[in-house]
């Protein structure tokens, strides 16, 4: 049985791994619960987080032995010999009660406005930490890894896109210092996470006291105390070996494998078990003031920091106070985007801001056809959208900085913000000033939905010569991106440049109120005749 | 494609050898050599234009023998189907891709460094799906692909650029360009095209005389064979369009980079006007520095209509 339990350990810690995380988070009961308590009622989110709730009312803390990929992980670690010593005394009862504690926290907090402590939901942790951390380590190894094959003559081209641009995100060092604080703190005590501060440990916990699959010991029992010692979260009593604690046992059957007799099973209906661990009411109610006191402070700190112009969230975010009660940090968004532009914010917009996703044009534009980070976000902080709607969820607009831009300021010809822009929004014009005449940038706001491909693909460097700021951008929780004005702005520029030069051609000027050809037309009018100026890369003859 | 002191000296001595001689004598001697300078077919179904317009220039033999390497570069810039004539028609590809195979290639490498991300520009333009194909593969370059300095001791402007590792590795290049225009060079053909073989494009824009630095760069990078996919041209609104996209139905194909890409000029209405190669800056500098012919007079050309 423990080599089954292994097995599905392992295959659901794959399944996690391979990108199927969003399916888990969606039926984390606490994350429904932290949900419900933050904004209005939804059927769909009860329902989705009774399935696993339910299941640990029937049969108990299963999912923390055999299902949980944090869990797993920890065992892999104590097997590695990440694990305490054995002489280590074993400490039960004062510890085992901070995770109620927090649990309370948690859930008041989310009740007064601050959901942001669901980052330590394991699921979230865990999914956020292989975002940030395990992918691009990852890829950074297959990087060195493809790098090692070029050495061999007759592979020097030698390559395998997948890892080829192992992306680099902020907050890494973070992510990977909680996740590497959490395995430490197994030296202390096997699976300390899971049996003093996990909170979904310690809901699951309170649910599964009822389970009827439970812990049955013959009398038979030789008080060999093997159980005791393996057992990973300190269920069973040092002073009664036949005993169980309610709600601490995950039903590993570690218990079963180690004892001596074999008089160790799990049975369905089995013996009533003692009473678990429970906070005392002090500390709930201390518990619950905090998380008062931190519903204020997440508010406060997020109305006090304005959110700066270059934070721009993904398209299809949700209106912002809303997006910050709904998204859970798991950056599983993150991970989906194939420029890495969106990257986790760090404390920029308060710290309720931390981990949440937003686009940084200098490390990757938002592509055209690419609707990706909008189709799994496990609580619809970002819309799900069409590619059609994407298209159209503007996230900002982009503006030019003049005196930095080497077409307006040096008169090369460089294109590359034009060339980039899959809305058409940038125009090039001939201006004249007194630097000459040449062809310039400008940006038609109308048609700028925000990517930031131009302020990527910029040649000048940090602060770049033309960038997106959140100006314009749209934030709608319901309804479509699309309207008849930004269809009709769209359409004007498929033609826009040979409406140009067809003006020329047919002799009319150029309206007053434009700078089009402002190079070349000191006065407009139906019969004024000028010369025709050359496209850019064009020279007479 | 190696570049060997060997390679190098010729390529300097025809260099030299062009700013010497007056264009007739050139023009002389091109044409002394049976193959034309250009060839220019009409109409047809893609693959029988490709083909044809090869036979025409000594057949996929005289450009490819058996066992060798392959390295075909399209224009593959842009996340749109080819439709728009932002990038080079998967079939028009195909179509030499084919060829090759019939002479024997020993690999086929389909690669080109897109503006926009590389999966999604291979993927929309379609010619992704040519790894389908037996011995084709196909290689979108990233910054992270291979890299190395290729120094082009001639250059003015651009004298030191990294080229992919797999130019170096394959023994014929074969530029298949799409006609298009481009918001800062003019136009955006084969030698334009060259500007996906490398790593760093932003001193191109920023640093160098943009123009200048395209011709360094066809001092550097010599395809052995250019075919341009002139069946649509994107005549306004390059090099991302969406744009007025011209018909001429014409695949153009020669040795030369600079004469075919001058030789493409007249096939459609730039801008919607009518522009001669000169007028084309990197086209006329090319001229003056001796890497082809820009005049069309001078050309010996051979039009096919099929």
């Amino acid at each position: 049985m423990n080599n089954l339990r292994r097995a599905v350990q392992l295959i659901a810690f794959a399944v996690f791994l391979a990108g199927t995380e969003t399916y888990w988070l969606e039926y984390d009961p606490l994350i429904s619960i932290v949900s419900l308590v933050s904004r209005e009622f939804s059927w769909g989110l009860v329902l989705r987080g009774l399935l696993l709730a339910s299941a640990t009312l029937l049969i108990g803390r299963f999912f923390c032995g055999w299902l949980c990929p944090l869990g797993t992980f920890l065992d892999a670690a104590h097997r590695c010999g990440v694990r305490p010593s054995k002489d280590a005394t074993r400490e039960n009862g004062t510890r085992a009660r901070w995770k109620f504690v927090f649990l309370a926290f948690l859930i008041v907090a989310a009740a007064f406005g601050t959901t942001t402590f669901v980052l330590f939901d394991p699921l979230v942790l865990f999914s956020r930490t292989r975002e940030l951390v395990l992918i691009p380590a990852a890829a950074w190894v297959g990087t060195g890894v493809v790098r090692a094959v070029r050495l061999v003559p007759g592979q020097e081209s030698f390559a395998f896109g997948a890892v080829e641009n192992p992306p680099a995100y902020g907050f890494l060092t973070l992510t990977a210092a909680v996740f590497a604080g959490i395995l430490i703190l197994e030296v202390i005590e096997r699976r300390f996470w899971c049996r003093n501060l996990c909170p979904l440990g310690a809901f699951l916990n309170l649910l599964s006291r009822t389970g009827l699959v439970r812990r049955s010991v013959e009398s038979s029992c030789s008080r060999c105390a093997r159980c005791e010692r393996d057992c990973p979260t300190g269920a069973i009593p040092l002073n009664d070996f036949t005993q169980t604690r309610g709600g601490e046992c995950i039903q590993c059957l570690r218990c079963q494998r180690a004892c001596s007799k074999g008089t160790v099973r799990f049975v369905f209906g089995g013996p009533p078990q003692i009473r678990g661990f429970e906070p005392r009411r002090r500390q709930v109610l201390l518990a619950a003031g905090a998380g008062v006191a931190a519903g204020f402070l997440g508010d406060a700190s997020t109305k006090a920091s304005t959110r700066p112009g270059a934070h721009l969230r993904p398209p299809g975010a949700i209106p912002e106070e809303e997006f910050l009660s709904r998204c859970i940090r798991c950056l599983i968004c993150v991970d989906a985007c194939p420029t890495h532009g969106l990257q986790p914010s760090g404390l920029e917009i308060g710290w309720e801001g931390l981990w949440t996703p937003k686009l940084v044009p200098a490390s990757g534009g938002c592509e055209e056809p690419c609707n990706a980070c909008t189709q799994i976000c496990p609580t619809l902080a970002i819309r799900r959208l069409s590619h059609e709607e994407k298209s159209f969820a503007k996230i900002g607009t982009a503006r030019i900085v003049k005196e930095r831009c080497v077409a307006w300021e040096e008169l090369k010809a460089c294109l590359v913000c034009d060339e980039v822009c899959p809305y058409d929004a940038i125009e090039f014009l001939v201006i004249s000033d007194h630097r000459g005449t040449q062809n310039r940038p400008v940006v038609h706001a109308d048609k700028c939905m925000g990517c930031g491909l131009c302020e990527h693909a910029c040649p000048v460097l940090e602060p770049r010569a033309i960038v997106v700021d959140n100006y314009g951008e749209e934030r709608i929780g319901s309804g479509s991106y699309i309207t008849p004005a930004k269809q009709a702005a769209r359409k004007v520029g498929d033609d826009r440049a040979t409406d140009y030069f067809r003006e020329f051609r047919a002799g009319a000027g150029v309206p007053a109120d434009s700078v089009r050809g402002a190079g070349s037309t000191p006065a407009a009018g139906a019969d004024t005749i000028f010369e025709e100026p050359l496209p850019p890369g064009f020279v007479n003859p | 494609m190696g570049l060997s002191r060997r390679d190098f000296l010729k390529a300097g001595a025809m260099a030299a050898g062009g700013l010497v001689l007056p264009k007739w004598a050139y023009s002389a001697v091109s044409r002394a050599a049976t193959s034309p300078d250009v060839v220019h077919v009409t109409g047809g179904t893609v693959e029988l234009a490709v083909r044809t317009s090869l036979d025409r220039l000594g057949g996929i033999g005289a450009f490819v023998r058996r066992g060798q390497k392959v390295l075909i570069v399209p224009n593959a810039g842009f996340p749109n189907p080819a439709e728009m004539a932002t990038t080079t028609d998967p079939e028009t590809i195909r179509a030499i891709a084919t060829l090759c195979k019939e002479a024997g290639a020993s690999s086929i490498t389909i690669s080109s460094y897109p503006v926009r991300e590389p999966d999604l520009c291979f993927e929309r333009s379609g010619i992704a799906d040519l790894a389908r194909l037996n011995g084709v593969n196909v290689v979108p370059l990233t910054s992270g692909s291979a890299y190395m300095p290729l120094r082009i001791p001639d250059g003015i402007d651009a004298r030191e650029v990294e080229v992919a590792t797999v130019v170096r590795q394959s023994d014929v290049l074969i530029a298949v360009p799409v006609a298009k225009s481009h918001s800062s060079a003019g136009v955006s053909f084969a030698m334009k095209g060259m500007m996906g073989l490398i790593r760093s494009r932003g001193p191109f824009h920023a640093g160098y005389d943009l123009h200048q630095a395209i011709v360094d760069l066809s001092k550097g990078i010599k395809a052995q064979l250019v075919v341009v996919d002139a069946r649509r041209a994107l005549v306004t609104r390059g090099p991302g369009g969406p744009g007025r996209v011209e018909t001429p139905n014409a695949i153009v194909a020669g040795r030369n980079q600079t004469t075919v890409d001058a030789y493409t000029v007249s096939l459609a209405r730039w801008y919607n006007r009518a522009f001669t190669a000169d007028q084309v800056r990197h086209l006329r500098l090319a001229g003056e520095q001796g890497l082809g012919l820009t005049d069309l007079s001078a050309m010996n050309v051979v039009r096919v209509t099929l």
